[in-house]
């Protein structure tokens, strides 16, 4: 099967000199298409990292990231936005909503940054799929925090990316909130045949993975099938 | 609308004070550029109704526009200073925002774009606004302007009636809005490029402000202001940029109000000492012409010269008095007639050392007043009347400029020769003295370098009738008509005559001044008003950012007194340091621009204390004022709500 992502020799280190921290040291593996992979290791450990060099969101020290192809490093800033907002959706523990703009702006947000004609009927089923299409409205604080969590998934999910990139998503939310985000995550894995990667501390979110990354002082640790 | 305009939008929907603020600022200085172009307009349509069109008149409205834009110049510098702050401190409070937009896919131009677009709403408010505002001001200077132009023509100073017609003109609309809107835009440039240039990660992880440095403070503060008072000085140090931008603002304030108190002392100054006699209002004055002859080998043969008794000048009082009854005085003198050579032992050491009445014979000037105040100076130097008083005084100017008055002469009961030209010798004794604080003003305004001597009577090459008459030009006219029954040769007192409305002079003098002083202040109390809506947006932009440092603060139990203790000390701190900068640097303008007018006018440099007292009190009112202000509002808002929506 063919490889989404494919990454090779990452190696992350922040600050220079004495004080320098190396975060990934030279971590390689790939991600087939439509894989569901969670990323454990202590705090810490490079998760974090990994992610936003895979996001494309900061730059690596050495080493290559490619998603469908694309050595994303090669790209420059703003081939790598219009990248990002096409391919990769990114859900982080705090929910890094616009205050200022309503629920269905938020989730719209990848669009509308693309110019793109908001798709009323795309924007429907998202909203149903996340269990909000009565508080399209509101502003995000007018939501609980497993409402604003579901908004950004919802706003992941606007372009039908390749990959998700998930930064413990459940962090912030208690025991049912985090299974309902988790089993959105998971049914749009299995519908709409999208990459998901996400990163935890939750066992009972590692177990229902295809595939779980350990990682420890930025390395990887182990590399498992799940047992399930 | 675009997602970058809507965005805009909404910040400068939800943050409305600072957005007040920075219209504000925007429309004060679309506002003067506005007056600026208006003025300029009028001034050179006036000049065209009063001169017409001639082939001067491109090089006369080229001028005007120089001026106009040394103006102009001013202004935008400091809107410039204070629009980029406030974009700046916007930009910075929406880094989180921008962080969200770029994980999500947003270019480093569509973030930029997003700040330009705030620029581009702030000034469809603003500059409007400032153009309306503007013509309010055009109008309101003119007719101040008109009124004391009116006045001039009125009271004779002016021959023509020049008038500042109203002008407005399309370009000059087009003008002020166009640099209105690049000094925004252009204000905005830069930090929407630093916006467009922060990584995407750091701005996700910001929590309002991107790096914090651990700051130091000493133990001394801690001491001093107890707890309180190190987190002060540690937000200081903490957040530099937001209190520079303030205490760069609060700078130019204290500097431009330093040097306009110094431009309206230096004008006073002036004023007063064009009319060193304080009261009088009106003089006329007879002076005799004087023809020196010569004989065969250039020495002086002889003065030709008429003069004016005490019984004439008596008579000629008498008759100014039947004006109304107004008091008049008199005064006359003769410094053609004698030299005198002063024994050595005279002189005071200042003499010696200014050596200005040192060597061989100096004039003598025998002075006579009129009968009354000649008993009364009598009286002042304890001798009887009929005696010859030593008037005591000189005033000297040094070769830089210096002017300084001082003693003379060590006065002792003595006869003195007394050289005369043409005429014979004589000996005069002298039996009194009066130093430079007995003598009256009127006696000195014929300050010269001499030995002065007043005496009972004596025939007078000059003389000058003082009034303080209320009607001063109603005397003048009078005094012209006794004048001139009494002075010409065919009236047996060859002379000229010349007759002086000095209360009305001063009057135009003040007129000027009290105009120049109006646009003087009107122009620099605008700009400082800019560069104070930059420090109350400032402050109060800085402390919202801070409401979850205070939520947390109140959380572990931090009184509302504590934090109220707390803020009081940064407003102290930045006011301090704004005076610290302000008052050196506003003395130093305010002595160049002395210097400057000393080019014009003999005028001692003096520190505008008043000027200097304003700032203090006004600058630390103004911290303090807005301070409060903005704590007051944000301790209204709910601690948990906060905590929460700082999170979102
Ligand atoms: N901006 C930075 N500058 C310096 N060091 C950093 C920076 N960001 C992360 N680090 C360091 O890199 C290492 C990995 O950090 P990372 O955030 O990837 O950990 P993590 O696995 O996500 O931990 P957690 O589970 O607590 O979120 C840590 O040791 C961290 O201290
Ligand atoms: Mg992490």
């Amino acid at each position: 099967m063919m490889s989404i992502l494919q990454v090779k020799d990452l190696t992350k280190i922040y600050g220079e000199g004495p004080t320098s921290v190396v975060a990934l040291n030279g971590v390689s593996f790939r991600v087939d298409k439509g894989e569901f992979l969670a990323i454990v290791g202590a705090s810490g450990s490079g998760k974090s990292t990994l992610m936003h060099l895979i996001g494309g969101v900061d730059r690596a020290t050495a080493g290559s990231v490619t998603i469908d192809g694309h050595d994303i490093f090669k790209l420059n800033e703003s081939e790598m936005a219009i990248f990002r907002r096409r391919n990769i959706g990114i859900i982080y523990q705090f929910y890094n909503l616009i205050p200022t703009l309503t629920a269905e702006e938020n989730i719209m947000l990848p669009r509308l940054i693309d110019n793109r004609k908001p798709d009323a009927d795309k924007l429907r089923s998202i909203l149903e799929t996340i269990g909000l299409s009565d508080r399209a409205k509101h502003l995000p604080s007018e939501l609980s925090g497993g409402q604003q969590q579901r908004v950004s998934i919802g706003r992941a999910l606007i372009n039908d990316p390749a990959i998700i990139l998930a930064d413990e998503p459940t962090g912030n939310l208690d025991s049912r909130s985090s299974r309902e985000v988790i089993d959105l995550l998971k049914l749009s894995n299995k519908k709409y045949h999208q990459t998901l990667i996400v990163i935890t501390h939750d066992e009972n979110i590692a177990i229902q993975a295809d595939r779980i990354l350990i990682i420890s002082d930025g390395n990887i640790l182990r590399d498992e099938e799940a047992s399930q | 609308m675009k997602l970058t305009a809507k965005l805009a939008l909404s910040q400068i929907k939800t943050q409305k004070g600072h957005t007040i603020m920075t219209v504000l600022g925007i429309a004060l200085s679309s506002a003067m550029l506005t007056a600026t172009a208006g003025l300029v307009l009028s001034t050179q349509r006036a000049f065209e109704i009063v001169l017409g069109r001639d082939s001067y008149t491109p090089a006369r409205t080229a001028a005007l526009i120089a001026v106009g834009c040394v103006f102009a110049t001013m202004i935008i510098a400091a809107s410039v200073i204070v629009v980029s702050n406030a974009f700046r401190m916007s930009a910075s409070e929406r880094t989180r925002q921008f962080g969200i937009l770029k994980s999500v896919g947003a270019t480093k131009k569509q973030i930029a774009e997003s700040v330009i677009y705030e620029g581009v709403f702030l000034s469809v408010i603003g500059i409007p606004l400032g153009v309306i505002a503007g013509l309010l001001v055009e109008l309101f200077g003119i007719s101040v302007a008109n009124n004391s132009l009116g006045y001039m023509y009125e009271s004779n100073a002016f021959a023509i009636d020049i008038r500042l017609p109203f002008a407005v003109s399309p370009l000059m609309f087009l003008l002020a809005v166009a640099v209105s809107f690049v000094t925004v835009i252009l204000s905005a440039w830069r930090p929407a490029r630093k916006a467009a240039n922060i990584a995407a990660i750091d701005a996700v992880r910001a929590k309002g402000e991107v790096k914090i440095k651990n700051a130091r403070t000493s133990k001394l503060t801690a001491k001093l202001f107890g707890f309180e008072g190190a987190l002060a000085a540690k937000s200081v140090k903490r957040s530099r940029r937001g209190f520079r931008a303030t205490v760069v603002s609060l700078t130019i304030s204290i500097v431009l109000v330093m040097v306009a108190g110094a431009f309206s002392a230096a004008m006073n100054a002036t004023i007063r000492l064009a009319f060193p006699v304080s009261g009088i209002t009106a003089f006329a004055q007879f002076s005799s012409p004087i023809e020196y002859t010569y004989g065969d080998d250039s020495e002086l043969e002889n003065i030709n010269y008429s003069t004016i008794d005490a019984h004439t000048a008596e008579k000629i009082i008498a008759k100014l008095r039947e004006y109304n009854g107004v008091r008049v005085s008199g005064v006359g003198m003769n410094n053609i007639t004698y030299t005198v050579t002063p024994p050595e032992e005279m002189m005071t050491d200042k003499t010696r050392q200014t050596g200005i009445l040192a060597h061989g014979p100096t004039r003598a000037i025998l002075m006579m007043v009129d009968g009354g105040a000649y008993a009364g100076l009598c009286e002042k130097a304890g001798v009887p009347v009929g005696s010859n008083i030593l008037l005591n005084t000189l005033r000297f100017t040094s070769d830089r400029g210096k002017t300084s008055v001082f003693t003379p002469y060590n006065f002792a009961k003595q006869t003195l020769t007394l050289t005369g030209n043409g005429a014979p010798d004589t000996e005069i004794t002298l039996d009194g003295v009066l130093s430079s604080d007995e003598i009256p003003a009127e006696m000195l305004s014929f300050g010269q370098a001499a030995l002065m001597i007043l005496v009972p009577r004596t025939d007078a090459n000059v003389y000058h009738w003082y009034t303080n008459a209320k009607d001063s030009t109603g005397f003048a006219e009078y005094a012209k008509s006794v004048m001139a029954e009494n002075i010409g040769s065919d009236k047996g007192l060859p002379g000229y005559y010349h007759v002086s409305d000095i209360a009305t002079f001063k009057l135009q003098q003040e007129t000027i001044a009290g105009t120049v002083m109006f646009f003087v202040y009107g122009f620099v109390g605008m700009l400082a008003l800019i560069a104070l809506t930059s420090v109350i947006s400032t402050i109060s932009t800085n402390l919202r950012a801070r409401r979850r440092e205070f939520a947390v603060l109140r959380s572990v139990g931090m009184t509302s007194d504590g934090i109220r203790k707390m803020l009081n000390l940064e407003s102290v701190i930045s006011s301090a340091r704004s005076l610290l900068y302000g008052l050196p640097i506003g003395l130093l303008c305010a002595y160049g621009l002395y210097s400057g007018m000393r080019l014009a006018a003999e005028i001692p440099f003096r520190v505008p204390w008043l000027a200097v007292a304003g700032c203090v009190v006004g600058i630390f009112s103004i911290t303090w004022v807005t301070m409060r202000f903005a704590a007051s509002r944000t301790r209204k808002s709910n601690l948990i709500e906060t905590i929460r929506r700082e999170g979102v």
